[in-house]
């Protein structure tokens, strides 16, 4: 059979697995990010929302209110640049999509392990925020190098 | 005009740096929170996780540009633009948003917005005059 050949075929086999995993774990790392946006700096008035970040009065949420409204703000950049990443990495600039995707990439896994630093309760937010991200990284890596 | 926007770029990122430094290593003076419009210090003491988790995410942005800078000195054009617009344009927003924190944040908003604002102008003005 001659179909192996067939341009149809060359085009599928031609993506890599891993990169195709490696951009579902990182959109998943987006939306994880676009959810701390939302929580930080949409929700923040919820005691279910501020309980979450380690918080324990009302009145020490409302102190905190104005920097977690910021802070939500610098998730939802990291987000948007990993989107940016991953629509140029299967578009156009397929270089340029890697450099941002790897760069918000490292920027999620980084603030896990710093919110890590900050005591031992974070621990199961540090692995919600750098789990993904470091996943789909290294799988992004194991295909840039098949 | 690149080379122009390259040292503003690295001016912001260099301010970038201090702002992780007063959030992230110096919270606990009273000259630096006060600077983030912070009253007391009880409240600087309840802030004080969440400024330091700040301060980080400002140093990534300044290493960011760096980076950006870096790859473009050395002849990977477009990742570096992407890298140097990325992060200046987070900066720049990040300074929009502290705007719509509230009033009295207009002074810090300018101090960290205007520096990776003009780099950015340059930076596009450079690229339309076919600059590389």
């Amino acid at each position: 059979m001659a179909i192996t050949g067939s341009p149809v075929v060359v085009f599928v086999t031609a993506i890599p697995v891993t990169a195709v995993l490696g951009s579902i774990l990182i959109a998943a790392a987006a939306l994880v990010h676009l959810a701390f946006f939302a929580m930080e700096s949409m929700l923040w008035s919820s005691p279910n929302v501020w309980r979450r970040f380690g918080l324990s009065s009302q009145r020490d949420a409302d102190t905190v209110r104005a920097m977690a409204y910021n802070q939500g703000f610098y998730n939802l950049f990291l987000a948007g640049g990993a989107v940016v990443g991953l629509v140029l990495y299967w578009t156009t600039l397929r270089q340029v999509g890697f450099g941002l995707i790897f760069f918000c990439g490292i920027c999620m896994v980084l603030a896990s392990l710093v919110l890590l630093t900050t005591g031992r309760r974070f621990l199961g937010a540090a692995l919600l925020q750098g789990v993904l991200p470091l996943a789909g990284l290294i799988l992004f890596v194991v295909a840039a190098n098949v | 005009m690149i080379l122009l926007a390259t040292i503003v770029v690295t001016l912001a990122a260099a301010l970038h740096v201090v702002i992780f430094f007063m959030e992230s290593v110096a919270w606990t003076r009273p000259t630096v929170w006060r600077r983030f419009g912070v009253a007391s210090q009880e409240a600087a003491d309840t802030t004080r996780p969440m400024a330091y988790n700040q301060g980080f995410y400002n140093l990534f942005l300044a290493v960011g540009a760096i980076v950006g800078l870096v790859l473009y000195a050395v002849g990977q054009h477009a990742a570096g633009l992407a890298l140097i617009i990325f992060t200046a344009a987070s900066m720049l927003a990040a300074a929009v948003v502290l705007v719509t924190t509230g009033r009295g944040y207009l002074r810090p908003a300018i101090i960290q917005g205007i520096l990776p604002l003009i780099g950015l102008l340059l930076l596009v003005i450079g690229l339309a005059n076919g600059e590389r």
